[in-house]
């Protein structure tokens, strides 16, 4: 497999997206080589198609639950030749305590393709406009969390868009809230627009703790964004889209146009922005609209080998050309449908709670 | 009062009652179970075969009977003499698979609290006048009539329960029949006779093995029950307790099954009308605290079901001074030896302990330890796959919703990942073709709890059957049933041994969801409990 020349097709699909022909073309070619070069998820393939190698519609590429980062280091790399490790967020229903997170190793040709794919979807999706803004990240510099995929990619992200001072404005103890309200406070000065990206339970709690001690902050500039990801996990109240996008648009003075929610998942090299600020057409709905590399189907829960019908809740199958060197058919553990232009997410599976006297696996964890 | 008819169909229907009593091996004395054991494979064949026509015939004739009809049920039952009440209004749950709403009486603290004096005060007074052997002979009156197909009330419950739980139809029945089959006239005075040494202490002073002389019995002055959903028909064990010991029973029915309740009440109403002012069902959102501290605190004895945590919270509403008999968290589990893994009927009676009432039940097994080789177990684990198959053909699967069918197909896909990826020697064998009708973990090694049901199941290899208390040990807390299929003193050995440790019921493989009215549940006396007592010389 000539992986350089693999590499340069991939990055000339993220700059200038092809026909799905050609998507599918390119997703086989990285498949058949995934198969060779992971032996175990080869083992995994097996288990759903009796010759995966001979698989000849991108659809077919049998998707890998991203529960298997938690037990391997899938890559297509040799452990020595992986450049960085990712943590994947430990959320994914995960009811055996003793399993830790999961890792998403990437090569350099990895980390190559995934600067691609980051810089070309945030100009088409939250830089539509081709405004150079001042980008303040809720979350602590790639250097103190080197395992965290999102500040790697928001530095990405601010060397391409943001201005000289674009900041990370937390530190592993949390957010510098001092810090953030200066930057904010010399950007409105300034008449810069700001970029506001973070985590949803850093907004929460962001403002959470500005209403408890009484403060507010002035209205961004005119154009400003603010870009949330990544849910709650646990770490503040949670809000549904529509209450977390009226708290802080209101807090901020940010329009609901300006306010865009991502999807990402450290087991993908692509994140997948709702189209706030990509689609303006006057008809829009709200919805995640994957990148021309990524197909995103939503699949039928009793039959993962066929597509959900419009309207009906399915598991969430990623197909992403950016994940070069890593399996690229991923299922994940997000609910959702499809909309006309994409889909939308509900929830994540998550097991109900036995009822009556039947054992529940909580109670026993506890127990033991 | 149910019709005595003599005819061939009635005929059948009380062998085939026999028969199941021998198959579920209620009352059979140790001395007949050899005997018990031929007749019971001898007529194996024929009785299932009939049981499966049966049900099959019932389900569609329920079917056939109910098509196209929306129905109204009112969950709640006011006791006679109590002033009318504001109208039924709609419960804030609906039905899973629709075509059904239920209504109820609007719950408040004023209503629950007048209720429960108006029980205790009418309700303790009628049933103390009935003749506990009147009482006895209601019961299983009532059971006989809940055996019945042509009894109304049965098809509706079954349509009702069928509809709001998505059980299958054919699930509700056997639910029905297993319940009533073991709630007959022998089984309640067997259990008053062994439990209290008399029944008739019930309704006088009477000679009686306890106590330092003759003496009477009484039964709560008021039973307050929350009902769970998880088997259907179960609130009758606890209306059929009370009035085996002359307690009024005011019963909160569950939001994921309120139906049977009510119609059961009415069934006993309807066979003797001096009960009604003893009998109440009634629904309110579970976890109301104001609502559920009315009901618990009104009550001298409060028999409920449900997960530790609604347990917990019920916990604090009910007084210091009253009886509780609490049913929580369970943990079954099933424990095969290398003979036992040579039975033919194994893989068929672990298929049917696994999918009775959909793995829904605490009675339901968790995992069958077999003392094999991995590649043994999953033999064994492709036939119990194939027994999951035949049997959904007599009891099929209910029906989930679709948050509930992506937990499961994502527990599957996690077991397969950590087969293929992970370090434990793990198997998964699963249905063939894309459904996931049914799908089995085979692992060896440490012993990891799998949440199951609906037709998952989970063989865990050891080297010996010595491996299993120390396997179950971490949770012993919730043991509570075991099927357990062993030859000779290792049997009895490792049976007194997890007894030991919490087990409150050690059968055999194919029994584990069958237990009689009589069994020792969670350990405890189910009517002896109840009963407070006064010497008389």
């Amino acid at each position: 497999m000539d992986t350089t020349r693999l590499k340069t097709d991939v990055c000339g699909f993220l700059e200038h997206p092809g026909d799905d022909v050609r998507f599918g073309e390119l997703a086989l070619r990285m498949f058949r080589w995934h198969l060779d070069a992971m032996p175990k998820y080869r083992a995994f393939c097996l288990r759903r198609a009796a010759d995966p190698s001979r698989i000849d519609d991108w659809r077919k590429i049998p998707p890998l639950p991203v529960e298997a980062f938690r037990y391997a280091e899938l890559s297509c790399s040799t452990p020595a030749a992986i450049a960085q490790r990712f943590s994947t967020s430990g959320t994914s229903g995960q009811k055996d305590p003793r399993r830790g997170r999961g890792v998403a190793a990437f090569d350099r040709a990895a980390l190559d393709v995934m600067d691609v794919a980051i810089r070309v979807n945030a100009a088409r999706h939250l830089f539509p406009d081709q405004l150079k803004c001042r980008i303040f990240v809720l979350a602590p510099r790639p250097e103190d969390v080197p395992h965290m995929i999102m500040a790697h990619g928001m530095r990405h992200l601010m060397s391409v868009f943001g201005d000289a001072q674009s900041a990370f404005v937390a530190s592993k103890d949390g957010l510098d809230v001092e810090r953030l309200l200066e930057g904010l406070a010399s950007a409105t000065s300034d008449g810069v627009p700001v970029c506001l990206i973070g985590a949803s339970f850093a907004f929460v709690n962001l403002l959470d703790g500005l209403a408890a001690s009484g403060r507010t902050v002035a209205a961004l500039p005119k154009h400003s964004r603010i870009m949330d990801a990544g849910g709650y996990k646990n770490r503040s109240r949670e809000l549904t889209p529509e209450v977390f996008r009226e708290l802080v648009g209101r807090a901020f003075g940010v329009p609901d146009s300006h306010l865009v929610n991502l999807l990402g998942m450290t087991e993908l090299a692509s994140q997948i922005y709702d189209n706030a600020l990509s689609d303006t057409g006057s008809d829009r709905v709200r919805c995640k609209t994957p990148p021309a590399w990524v197909r995103t189907r939503v699949v039928s829960i009793d039959d993962q080998t066929v597509d959900a019908k419009p309207g009906e809740l399915g598991f969430l199958v990623h197909y992403d050309l950016a994940n070069f060197s890593r399996p690229l058919a991923l299922i994940s553990d997000d609910l959702g449908y499809v909309v006309a232009g994409g889909f939308n997410i509900t929830s994540r599976v998550k097991s109900s709670e036995p009822r009556g006297c039947s054992v529940s696996l909580d109670e026993l964890w506890r127990q033991a | 009062m149910p019709s005595t008819r003599y005819s061939p169909a009635h005929f059948s229907r009380s062998v085939d009652l026999t028969l199941h009593r021998l198959r579920v091996g209620h009352g059979i004395p140790d001395s007949a179970a050899p005997i018990a054991r031929i007749i019971e494979r001898v007529t194996a064949d024929s009785f299932q075969q009939r049981e499966r026509d049966r049900m099959r015939e019932e389900a569609a004739a329920v079917q056939q009977r109910y098509s196209n009809q929306a129905l109204e049920l009112c969950v709640s039952r006011i006791p006679a003499g109590m002033p009318k009440q504001a109208s039924a209004e709609p419960i804030a749950a609906t039905a899973l698979l629709g075509g059904v709403a239920c209504r109820g009486v609007p719950c408040s603290p004023a209503l629950l609290s007048q209720m429960a004096t108006h029980l205790r005060d009418h309700g303790v007074a009628a049933l103390r006048r009935l003749p506990i052997a009147r009482l006895l002979t209601i019961l299983d009156q009532a059971s006989l009539l809940w055996l019945d197909p042509s009894y109304e009330k049965r098809s509706l419950a079954i349509e009702a329960i069928h509809r709001w739980t998505g059980f299958s139809r054919e699930m509700v029945i056997h639910s029905i029949d297993l319940e009533m089959r073991s709630s007959r006239r022998l089984d309640l005075w067997r259990t008053l006779w062994t439990e209290l040494g008399n029944p008739r202490v019930l309704d006088g002073r009477a000679w009686c093995p306890s106590g330092e002389s003759p003496c009477l019995a009484f039964g709560p002055s008021l039973i307050g029950a929350v009902f769970s959903s998880n088997i259907p028909a179960l609130p009758h064990l606890t209306y059929m307790r009370g009035l085996a010991v002359k307690s009024p029973v005011l019963g909160k029915v569950a939001s994921n099954e309120p139906i049977f309740a009510a119609q059961y009440i009415d069934t006993l109403i309807e066979l003797c009308p001096e009960l009604a002012p003893a009998l109440a069902a009634l629904w309110f959102p579970g976890g109301s605290q104001e609502l559920e501290s009315a009901l618990l605190s009104q009550a001298d004895c409060v028999i409920a079901y449900g997960s530790d945590s609604a347990l917990q919270g019920l916990s604090r509403a009910i007084p210091p001074e009253s009886r509780r008999l609490l049913h929580g968290h369970r943990m079954g589990f099933g424990a095969v030896d290398h003979r036992g893994l040579q039975d033919p009927e194994l893989a068929k009676q672990m298929a049917y302990d696994f999918a009775v009432f959909d793995g829904q039940a605490c009675l339901a097994p968790v995992v069958y330890f077999v003392e094999t080789e991995l590649s043994g177990a999953e033999a064994l684990a492709q036939a119990v796959g194939r027994e999951l198959q035949a049997l959904a053909t007599w009891l099929p699967a209910r029906t989930m919703r679709p948050e509930d069918r992506a937990a499961r197909e994502h527990k599957v896909q996690q077991w397969e990942v950590q087969a293929v990826f992970g370090s434990e020697a793990l198997r998964v064998v699963r249905a063939p073709g894309r459904a996931l009708h049914w799908a089995g973990l085979v692992s060896e090694g440490e012993y990891i709890p799998q949440q199951l049901g609906d037709r998952l199941f989970h063989i865990h290899c050891i080297r010996s059957l010595d491996d299993v208390v120390p396997h179950v040990r971490p949770f012993s807390r919730y043991l509570q049933n075991v099927a357990l299929s062993a030859t000779g003193p290792a049997r009895e050995q490792l049976a007194v041994r997890l007894a030991g440790l919490g087990v409150s019921r050690v059968n055999r493989p194919g029994r584990m969801a069958t237990p009689s009215m009589m069994w020792h549940h969670d350990g405890r006396l189910c009517i002896a409990e109840l009963v407070r007592w006064a010497d008389i010389a």
